[in-house]
């Protein structure tokens, strides 16, 4: 094919959308359900964490509902359940419909859906009896990660068989970061897995692991996903092609590279040079930011997204701008006095929320609005779509609520850590009150999606038995009816 | 009133295509620019990736130069190793009156070293004279296993604290090791057996 | 960028820089890191009670509001000279004139003189008038200077003055225990305590290669708020993870930093209360109660408490139960916890984390 015939046409698949959609069905409905049913879990039991944060007494005479356990099992339900099961789902998709082929292997991806979520399940009964590894942003017992990658290599498998089943194609820039996500889960958490939990390496070399860990999974695995599916809909939605192949290199690159190095606290214990090249890499990472944002930047010229009528683009162009304030945070990182200064306050906490839930949550919202109705063969919509605004509604605003007590308020903090201020407590508690509004709102976003979904399958399930079928041949009767 | 997207699949585009826009070469050089900046500000920085460089210190130079000196840690070693001969020689090195001779000021400590490095190493009975005081009791060869780095710093800490000698060092506890193989003496020392080896006892 | 091997090798490899800079050269650095400190001491694993307190530490998810790592401030240096070079003139080069025309340092050499005159006068073909002339003018010294001052010039000036010199030169006689231990410890500072690494790194080293003095250099916290208000004696290291099972440094700082909790809870009752309620004693805290760690039974009427129950006590020094009408007793769990927490300690200086002074050592601000 010569550069012109591909540098506007759109790629003419092999198969037919309808296809490939219909090949996706049962394994990527699953997945999203599934994440559907962990968001909910996931913000319920951080609304009650939370809640013991503020009425210290609330149910304190379980053991299991400690508030160290909460945390741990909410962060474990939103990353691994939620966010791994809509971004397999949604990788699934996408690659099938980048590479023009049906979904290959289903029967792998519910397999392994199954082997994923009995993981996860696996780790949140561990943690609630006291399982938890004792690393923050990880938490996963030995006995959950190896279901878990096990479960992936499942997904993986068939994701790889599909990518393979045709070539010779130009590849489009979320494939790549699908793949790099598919191929850096196994490392990451095999890493954690190994050296953390299954053998531990002595103490003192556990620091630098759990950071690697926590900071990939966030930067690498979910960044990756989450940008592959704006880089995505962004363009198809609007019709325009992306701006830059080269730009989308640039970045796709440079986030692979400077991933697992950023936000490195400061008053780590570890040696200078360790915190030193956390720094410089967080200084470079403001080219991560100028390549993913100038590209959607230049493809959306013109077209407002968080204005646009489409949910979709509204979702995308919010993940948009949540991805980029969460990658200028991380480049302000280099700047040692105001990472020492906000590095044992509320802020990262908040930005890591932020970013779960403001960009890729969001992401996936928006996402699962285009796809889950069109895997169903004909006329499928959301039962009311307005009510599927909401959830772009609340998680927006609960974002920015975050947002704002978590990197606002918590200066107040920092300055009390500083000076030595006797008002420390009230300062750090601040910040939490106002974010425990924020994830109410998650909370409520998660039932209506959860909601939707159920609506969704309930509505459409079973092909031509499904409700609205019904339903439609009823009306279509009633009009022949009337008109004879 | 629903909002019903019929015909979804007709209405959607074609899948993305990526543009050929070019990237301007500015933001490699810039990149190339900062990126070099930031390698010369962290070897500035980094303390050569040396493992004992904390925040806030800057430099191994710095880490060693508080640092103990050579000679505070032998006199550390040397403390703890006196741990085994405070119960009879006490903490403060005065021995017990008319049984167990001072180590303070005493005229078998002071001098040259290789004598008292001579009595850790086998041990001292029999009838001898401390700063004029008799004494006839029995050491055992308490530094029989210890190593020459032990000796030499048990001996440091003695010297130094209560004879205001300056420090011994390994090499002088082997000297006197070799000597003792020299001789040919097997056991405990006596008075007259230490003259023997060549180690000159104080009157 | 459109063969699909060359991106899983791209990943990989971009993959592996991270993973070789973030996780092989850290935990290769660290797991060779040695349990000797250098002065015959080492650090050693916990044991018992406070090894199985980690894992009640980590189970219940404490380092989710507790960090374990005090963080570096800034401090500066002390330069404090024990023992004077032999050559005068290049010594008060170094250490400039703001130190050198102190009484003391002037004194010192004197005393210096006055050594190197009495063996002067002792040896061959001595030159008595010399010898006196210099005695004289050590004796011009000895006026108008405090004793104190005296002893630290002798001290510095690394000579022995016997007897009736002594006396002459304004010693007293017979020294006391005191004041030998004056003499010996004497510390004579040529720097302020604030001035940084590169500002004295010359001096340093010119003391010490050329002009032969003896120093020590002393840290002194200067802006170092976790050991000026927060309770740590010094900066964490990795060393001090060394034989965690899990190290779990925290992330966020709720509650205070628990690097140096074992130095300040020496009351284990205190601790105990704390954790099954720390709202006990009215005290203000958002720490959930642990009661679960805690045996809870209640009390017989006039029933006396036994000498292992949890009490706290009232305005007027009185002990009660710290769970009014009932007995509170701790667990296994509750013991081994607080012996782990009173495990944690940094006050002991590490060969690359010494411990700096600080000029008013304040109490941690928050209620402990």
């Amino acid at each position: 094919m010569s550069e012109e015939e591909t540098h506007n046409a759109p790629l003419a698949p092999e198969a037919k959308p309808e296809e490939i959609n219909a090949s996706c069905r049962g394994p990527v409905l699953f997945l999203f359900f599934s994440a559907a049913l962990w968001a909910v879990q996931a913000t319920g039991v951080g609304l009650l964490g939370s809640l013991k944060m503020h009425v210290p007494g609330f149910l304190a005479d379980f053991s299991h509902l400690t508030y160290g356990r909460l945390q741990a099992n909410a962060w474990v339900a939103f990353l691994y359940g939620f966010a791994g099961n809509a971004g397999m789902g949604l990788t699934l998709w996408m690659l099938s419909r980048l590479r023009g082929m049906p979904l290959a292997k289903p029967g792998f991806v519910l397999a392994g859906a199954f082997l994923w979520n009995s993981g996860v399940t696996a780790a949140m009964v561990g943690i609630t009896m006291g399982d938890q590894p004792g690393v923050a942003g990880y938490e996963l017992p030995a006995y959950a990660s190896r279901v878990l990658l096990i479960g992936q290599a499942f997904i993986a498998f068939s994701a790889i068989i599909t990518y393979f089943s045709r070539r010779h194609q130009q590849l489009y820039p979320s494939s790549w970061f699908l793949i790099a996500a598919l191929v850096a889960f196994p490392w990451i958490v095999g890493t954690a897995h190994w050296l953390l939990v299954e053998t531990p390496v002595r103490g003192a070399a556990q620091i630098p692991v759990a950071h690697w860990t926590v900071t990939s999974l966030q930067q690498i695995w979910l960044g990756c996903m989450g940008l592959a599916a704006i880089l995505y809909f962004i363009p198809k939605i609007t019709g325009r092609e992306l701006y830059s192949r080269q730009w989308a290199a640039f970045g796709f690159w440079m986030l692979l590279i400077l991933g697992g190095w950023v936000n490195l606290n400061s008053g780590s214990p570890l040696p200078v040079w360790s915190i030193k090249l956390s720094q410089y890499a967080s200084a470079l990472f403001i080219f991560v930011l100028i390549a993913i944002g100038w590209n959607l930047r230049q493809t959306a010229k013109g077209v407002p997204l968080l204005g646009s009528s489409d949910l979709t683009l509204q979702c995308m162009g919010f993940a948009l701008g949540a991805w980029l304030i969460t990658a200028l945070f991380t480049f302000g990182n280099f700047y040692s006095d105001w990472n020492g200064l906000l590095q044992f306050t509320y802020a990262g906490t908040a930005m890591r929320q932020f970013f779960a839930w403001g960009f890729f949550a969001m992401a996936m919202f928006g996402a699962v609005y285009y796809v889950a109705p069109r895997l169903f063969s004909g006329e499928v919509d959301w039962a009311c779509s307005g009510t599927y605004k909401w959830i772009f509604r609340l998680t927006a605003i609960g974002a920015v609520v975050i947002l704002l007590a978590g990197l606002g308020m918590s200066y107040g903090h920092g300055h009390a850590l500083q000076d030595g201020s006797a008002e420390v407590m009230k300062k750090a508690l601040m910040p939490m009150r106002i974010a425990f509004l924020g994830e109410i709102l998650f909370f409520l976003s998660s039932l209506i999606f959860l909601g939707s979904m159920a609506c969704l399958l309930f509505r459409n399930c079973c092909g031509e038995c499904s409700p609205m079928a019904l339903i439609r041949k009823c009306r279509a009767a009633e009009a022949e009816g009337g008109a004879e | 009133m629903e909002e019903k997207h019929s015909n979804l699949n007709l209405k959607e585009h074609g899948e993305p295509a990526a543009g050929n826009s070019q990237m301007p070469v500015s933001i490699m050089v810039v990149l190339t620019l900062l990126g070099y900046i930031g390698c010369y500000k962290v070897d500035e920085l980094n303390a050569n990736f040396a493992a004992n460089v904390h925040a806030p210190f800057g430099s191994p130079a710095e880490v060693a130069s508080l640092a103990p000196s050579e000679a505070e840690l032998i006199f550390g070693k040397g403390k703890q190793i006196y741990a085994n001969c405070q119960g009879c020689h006490q903490p403060n090195g005065g021995g017990t009156p008319g049984q167990i001779p001072p180590l303070v000021n005493s005229s078998w400590v002071k001098g040259d070293p290789k004598l008292a490095a001579a009595i850790v190493l086998n041990g001292l009975q029999g009838p001898i004279a401390v700063n004029g005081t008799p004494y006839n009791g029995a050491m055992t060869a308490v530094g029989a296993a210890w190593s020459d780095e032990e000796i030499a710093a048990v001996l440091t800490y003695i010297r130094q604290s209560w004879n205001g000698e300056e420090l011994v060092t390994a090499e002088q506890v082997a000297e006197a090791r070799t000597m003792i193989k020299d001789s040919g003496h097997l056991g405990t020392w006596n008075k007259a057996s230490l003259d023997a080896a060549g180690f000159a006892t104080p009157e | 960028m459109n063969k699909s091997p060359w991106i899983f090798l791209g990943v990989l490899f971009a993959l592996s820089l991270s993973w070789w800079g973030m996780v092989f050269g850290p935990a290769s650095q660290a797991n060779a890191a040695k349990a000797d400190l250098g002065d015959g001491t080492s650090l050693h694993p916990r044991s018992g009670l406070a090894q199985q307190g980690e894992q009640i530490y980590r189970e219940n998810g404490c380092y989710y509001c507790h960090t374990r790592m005090a963080t570096g401030g800034t401090f500066g240096y002390e330069i404090q000279i024990t023992q004077l070079g032999a050559d005068k003139d290049l010594t008060r080069e170094i250490i400039g004139e703001e130190y050198a025309g102190n009484k003391i340092f002037e004194k010192a050499y004197a005393f210096q003189a006055v050594a190197a005159a009495q063996e002067a006068a002792t040896a061959e073909g001595a030159d008595v008038e010399a010898t006196k002339a210099t005695l004289e003018q050590a004796k011009a010294y000895a006026n108008a200077i405090e004793t104190e001052d005296a002893l630290i010039a002798l001290g510095i000036s690394g000579v022995t003055i016997e007897g009736d010199l002594a006396g002459e030169l304004g010693l007293p006689i017979e020294m006391s225990e005191a004041d030998k231990s004056s003499v010996a410890d004497a510390t004579f500072a040529v720097s302020e305590g604030i001035e940084q690494w590169d500002e004295i790194k010359d001096r340093v080293r010119a003391l010490k290669d050329r002009a032969g003095a003896q120093f020590k250099l002393l840290p002194v916290a200067d802006n170092w708020p976790d050991v000026e208000y927060w309770g740590a004696r010094r900066q964490s290291v990795t060393r001090d993870f060394l034989y965690d099972v899990h190290a779990m440094p925290g992330v966020m700082r709720v509650g205070p930093d628990l690097s140096n909790v074992g130095a300040r809870q020496l009351d284990l009752n205190a601790l105990y209360a704390k954790i099954y309620n720390s709202q006990a004693g009215g005290q203000s805290s958002h720490m959930p109660p642990y009661k679960y760690l805690f045996n809870v039974r209640s009390a017989k009427e006039g029933e006396e408490l036994p000498a292992n129950a949890v009490t706290v006590s009232t305005g007027d020094g009185v002990k009660q139960s710290v769970e009014p009408d009932f007995v509170v007793t701790p667990t296994h769990k509750a013991r081994a916890l607080a012996a782990y927490l009173q495990s944690l300690r940094n006050d002991k200086g590490l060969p690359e984390a010494p411990l700096p002074a600080v000029r008013e050592i304040s109490n941690p601000k928050e209620g402990e």
